[in-house]
C-alpha cells in the first residue's frame, strides 16, 4: 500500500514544474530588460542595472519557492503526519523558554523555530539560533554580525520517569586528567564503567549515583547501538523531559526543484523526522 | 643570573605541580568518601528492612525459626557495624539469606498475595537498584582514586603522604557465578 496519494504527488509535481517554468521566464525576462535598457549606458549603469536585476531575481525566486514549498507541505507533509496521528505546523516551532529550558543550546540572542510537529508523548522543531558579535573594521568601525551558532532540531520528550539530577550526554571529548592524574578534570564528569561508552559519549550529572541508576549497563549499550543509527550531538535528562539534539538535521526537508515528485523523494524529505522516531522509540523502548 | 632564574622557574613549576597532585589526591579521596556516603545510606535502609521482613513472616515462625535468626543476627551485627568494608561483608552475607526468606514467603500463597509483602517487595527492589548503582558509582570513585594513587607523578606524592589503595566493592561470589537451569529445576 502507498504511503502518500498518488494523485496528490501529481498535482504537487505540476505546481513544482509551474513554479521552475515561472523561475525561468520571470528570470529571462528581466535579463532581456537588463540588456535592453542599461546596454547603452556604461559600465556603472551596467553594473548597477545587473545588481537590481539579481535582486528582483532572487526575491521572485524566493516567492515561487515559498508557494512550492507551502504547497508540498500542506498537501503532502501536512496529511501524512495526520494519518499517523501528528500535528504539523509547518510556522510553529517549539516554545523558546521550553529550549532554552533544555540547557543544551548554545549561548544565543536570536531564536527562530519552525516545522513543529507533535505526537502523543513528544514534539519537536527546527531551531536557528543566532548571536550576535561585534567586528571592528581597520577604521575603527564597529558594526555587528548575526552569526549561526545553532542549526537543527530539538527534541523534547515527556516520559513518566521522573530524575532529580540533570544528566547530558554528549560526544566523547578528550580529557587529559585521564592520563594525568596531576589534573583534576571537570567536576561534574562521570566516568562510567563500561569502555565502549566511555569512548562513544561523556556524561556530565552533580549525582554520580543517580547517573548510575539512570545509565544502566543495558541502557549504555542501547545508547552506542543508537548512536551508530542516529547522528544525535547531545541528549539531556532533565526531570520528566528528555532533550535531544540534532545539529544540521530538520524533520522536513522541501526537496529540489529539479527532482521528481515521487514516493521515494518524499520519504527521503522526512529523514530528519526518521532520526526523531528512532529516538522516541528509544525513549520507550528504555523507560527512560 | 641566568642560572639562578632557570632554578626559580623549575622550582616553581614543582610547586604548582605538588599542589596540583596534592589537590588532585584529596579530591578523589573526598569523591570516594562522599559516594561510600550514598552506599553507607543505602546499606543502612536494606538492613532497616529486616524488621519488617521479620514481622511479615513471624505467623510462620516455628517452621521457618532458623532463616530468622540468621537473618536478625546480621542485622544485629550490621548496626554495631562501624568500617564500611564490614557492612559491605555483612551486606553480602544478607543477600543469599534474604533470598532464602522471599523462597520461603513464596511457599506461602496468602503471605505471598499479602499487602504488607508486596509493599516490602516493592521497596526491596527499589533499594536493590540503587544499591547497585551507588556500587557502581563508588567502584569508578576507587578506581580514580587508585589510579592517582598509583600513576606519575601523584604517586610519588601519594606514597609522600601515605595514601593507600582502597578496595572496591565485590559482588558476592554467589552472584557471579552462571545460572544453572539445571540447579533451578532441582532446586
Amino acid at each position: 500500500m502507498s504511503m502518500f496519494d498518488k494523485e496528490t504527488l501529481i498535482k504537487v509535481e505540476i505546481v513544482k514544474d509551474i513554479c521552475f517554468v515561472l523561475i525561468n521566464i520571470i528570470g529571462f525576462i528581466g535579463f532581456m530588460v537588463e540588456m535592453n535598457y542599461f546596454d547603452n549606458g556604461g559600465f556603472s549603469k551596467h553594473f548597477w542595472g545587473i545588481i537590481g536585476w539579481g535582486l528582483f531575481f532572487l526575491l521572485v525566486l524566493l516567492f515561487i519557492y515559498s508557494i512550492y514549498a507551502d504547497t508540498y507541505e500542506n498537501l503532502i507533509i501536512k496529511p501524512f503526519f495526520e494519518k499517523y496521528g501528528y500535528e504539523y505546523q509547518p510556522s510553529k516551532g517549539l516554545d523558546e523558554s521550553l529550549a532554552y529550558s533544555s540547557s543544551i543550546l548554545p549561548y544565543y540572542d536570536e531564536y527562530k523555530a519552525n516545522k513543529y510537529i507533535k505526537g502523543k508523548d513528544f514534539e519537536v522543531s527546527h531551531i536557528v539560533l543566532k548571536e550576535e558579535r561585534e567586528y571592528e573594521d581597520r577604521d575603527g568601525n564597529v558594526s555587528t554580525i548575526g552569526v549561526t551558532v545553532f542549526n537543527g532540531t530539538l527534541l523534547v520528550f515527556y516520559s513518566d520517569r521522573f530524575y532529580n539530577y540533570p544528566l547530558y550526554i554528549e560526544d566523547s571529548k578528550f580529557h587529559i586528567s585521564d592520563f594525568l592524574p596531576v589534573f583534576k578534570g571537570e567536576e561534574y564528569r562521570q566516568r562510567m564503567d563500561s569502555p565502549v561508552f566511555e569512548r562513544t559519549f561523556d556524561v556530565y550529572c552533580k549525582n554520580a549515583v543517580e547517573a548510575r541508576r539512570i545509565l544502566t549497563h543495558y541502557v549504555m549499550e542501547n545508547f552506542v547501538k543508537i548512536r551508530k543509527e542516529v547522528k544525535f550531538s547531545t541528549v539531556a535528562i532533565r526531570g520528566y523531559k528528555r532533550f535531544v539534539t540534532f545539529e544540521k538535521i530538520e524533520p522536513v526537508k522541501i526537496p529540489p526543484m529539479l527532482s521528481l515528485m515521487t514516493e521515494k523523494t518524499v520519504i527521503n524529505s522526512l529523514g530528519g523526522f526518521y532520526y526523531i522516531m528512532r529516538m522516541v522509540k528509544f525513549f520507550r523502548e528504555n523507560e527512560l | 643570573m641566568q642560572s639562578l632564574i632557570w632554578w626559580l622557574v623549575g622550582g616553581v613549576f614543582l610547586i604548582i605541580i605538588f599542589i596540583m597532585s596534592y589537590n588532585s589526591l584529596i579530591y578523589r579521596k573526598n569523591q570516594v568518601e562522599n559516594v561510600q556516603g550514598a552506599v553507607d545510606a543505602y546499606l543502612k535502609e536494606r538492613f532497616d528492612l529486616i524488621p519488617n521482613l521479620v514481622a511479615v513472616v513471624k505467623r510462620y515462625e516455628k517452621y521457618e525459626r532458623g532463616t530468622l535468626k540468621k537473618i536478625t543476627s546480621i542485622r544485629s551485627r550490621a548496626l554495631s557495624a562501624k568500617d564500611f568494608d564490614e557492612k559491605v561483608v555483612l551486606y553480602n552475607e544478607l543477600e543469599p539469606v534474604f533470598r532464602e526468606m522471599i523462597a520461603i514467603i513464596e511457599r506461602y500463597p496468602d503471605l505471598k498475595a499479602s499487602i504488607n509483602f508486596l509493599q516490602l517487595q516493592h521497596t526491596l527492589t527499589y533499594l536493590e537498584n540503587n544499591i547497585a548503582a551507588a556500587r557502581r558509582a563508588y567502584n569508578q570513585a576507587v578506581v580514580d582514586y587508585n589510579n592517582a594513587v598509583e600513576m606519575f607523578p601523584t604517586n610519588i606524592l601519594a606514597f609522600i603522604l601515605g595514601f593507600k589503595r582502597k578496595h572496591v566493592f565485590e559482588i558476592p561470589e554467589e552472584e557471579r557465578k552462571n545460572i544453572s537451569v539445571k540447579e533451578l529445576f532441582e532446586k
